[in-house]
């Protein structure tokens, strides 16, 4: 296990951490897994309410399905957009398709 | 402002001594109209990423014509990271500095992205030799680019190093003696270490140089199974102050800020946690 002794370690450390929590990657080695479950759960936590503040008309349309609707929308692509109005671009497209795709599953 | 400010407790000016600000408060858009009517505030922090030198908002631009100091604080820097900083946020820093003629600014002792990839949050760095070197590197760099003293903060961490060689007093003292910043001492961040990772606060305190606090973030968090999250959207809890009164006894504080940025409740309650953090301060000075 290559610790952060170097500056490329320190690089390479930092990199693995950022996967972890924003690009699926696996957690750092010696990192508590748990700890970086929490951390990307916060990160997500964090962007849901900043989309929420941006777009406070689609948060209240969802309501209590909006932590639910936001947390699978940042499952499905777990690498945040670079700001918070793309974020909430993203959504909600992501909650359109998802309201169509579930009127079709009806309809058949 | 009308009349002198009010002042913090135990006020001691030196030549070499960080401005004095007193009570403060962090201006966010959604509170613009509460914060002027907040009694006793003498100052208000603003996020750097969120604010344009060129386009202020007009309820700031007032607060600053009243003669309150704004004091830019930067949240993506990333100076702990090890690739260059980013001269547009540096610039950015210096230009709200400028505009508002802040008598600081301030960042965090942490970082935001690596290999092109934006976390989006605050990291801590592994606290080893080889990130003290980086950090220093990056702080004199930030240093040459703004025209006022930078103050680095402690952040609130979830997940933690192996590698960590220094406890975080002794890493925050090695920054203030390699580069001469300011700290900018964060109490509910360091109650957050007590929770996530057993670092007593007290002995943190004993253990910096406080000469060399810039200014002070309390703000509220929550415990949720077992783990301190900083949240800033909930009220200021007893743990906090306790460690705010410990330092408060332990050094003459230039500022205090209350930090506040989701779920705001009244102006009211606002007022009563500005207050009790005032009555706080007052408490632990009389000791």
């Amino acid at each position: 296990m290559r610790h952060a002794r170097t500056e490329d370690d320190l690089h390479a450390r930092q990199l693995s951490l950022v996967k972890a929590l924003v690009a699926g990657g696996a957690s750092p080695a010696g990192v508590d897994p748990e700890r970086i479950r929490v951390q990307a759960l916060a990160l997500v936590s964090k962007r849901s309410r900043s989309v929420a503040r941006h777009r406070p008309q689609l948060a209240a349309d969802l309501g209590a399905d909006f932590w639910p609707a936001f947390q699978r929308y940042a499952a499905a692509d777990p690498t945040p957009p670079a700001n918070t109005s793309s974020d909430a671009k993203r959504f909600a497209r992501y909650v359109r398709k998802s309201r169509h795709s579930l009127l079709c599953t009806v309809v058949r | 402002m009308t009349g002198p400010p009010e002042g913090l407790p135990g006020d001691a000016d030196g030549p070499d001594a960080p401005p004095r600000l007193g009570m403060g408060i962090g201006w966010r858009p959604e509170i613009d109209l509460t914060v002027p009517r907040l009694p006793g505030i003498e100052w208000v922090e603003v996020v750097a990423e969120n604010v344009d030198p060129d386009a202020v908002p007009a309820s700031l631009a007032a607060l600053y014509q009243r003669g309150l100091p704004v004091i830019p604080r930067g949240v993506a820097l990333s100076l702990g990271g090890t690739e260059p900083l980013d001269d547009s946020r540096l610039a950015r820093l210096a230009g709200l500095a400028e505009r508002f003629g802040s008598p600081l600014v301030s960042e965090h002792v942490a970082f935001c992205r690596a290999g092109g990839l934006e976390a989006g949050h605050l990291l801590p760095v592994p606290r080893t030799r080889a990130a003290l070197g980086v950090l220093t590197e990056n702080i004199r760099a930030a240093q040459a680019a703004l025209p006022v003293p930078l103050a680095v903060e402690n952040i609130a961490a979830l997940v933690s190093w192996p590698e960590d060689e220094l406890s975080e007093a002794q890493f925050l003292t090695e920054l203030v003696e390699r580069t001469g910043v300011l700290l900018l001492l964060d109490v509910a961040n360091l109650h957050a270490a007590q929770v996530n990772f057993g670092h007593d606060p007290i002995a943190t305190l004993d253990a910096l140089p406080l000469d060399r606090v810039g200014y002070v973030h309390v703000a509220g968090g929550v415990l949720r199974d077992g783990i301190w999250h900083d949240t800033h959207a909930h009220a200021v809890s007893q743990e906090i102050l306790h460690i705010l009164a410990a330092l408060s006894e332990r050094a003459a504080l230039p500022g205090v800020m209350l930090e506040r940025d989701d779920a705001y409740p009244s102006d009211a309650e606002l007022a009563a946690e500005i207050a009790t953090i005032r009555t706080v301060l007052h408490a632990a000075r009389a000791h």
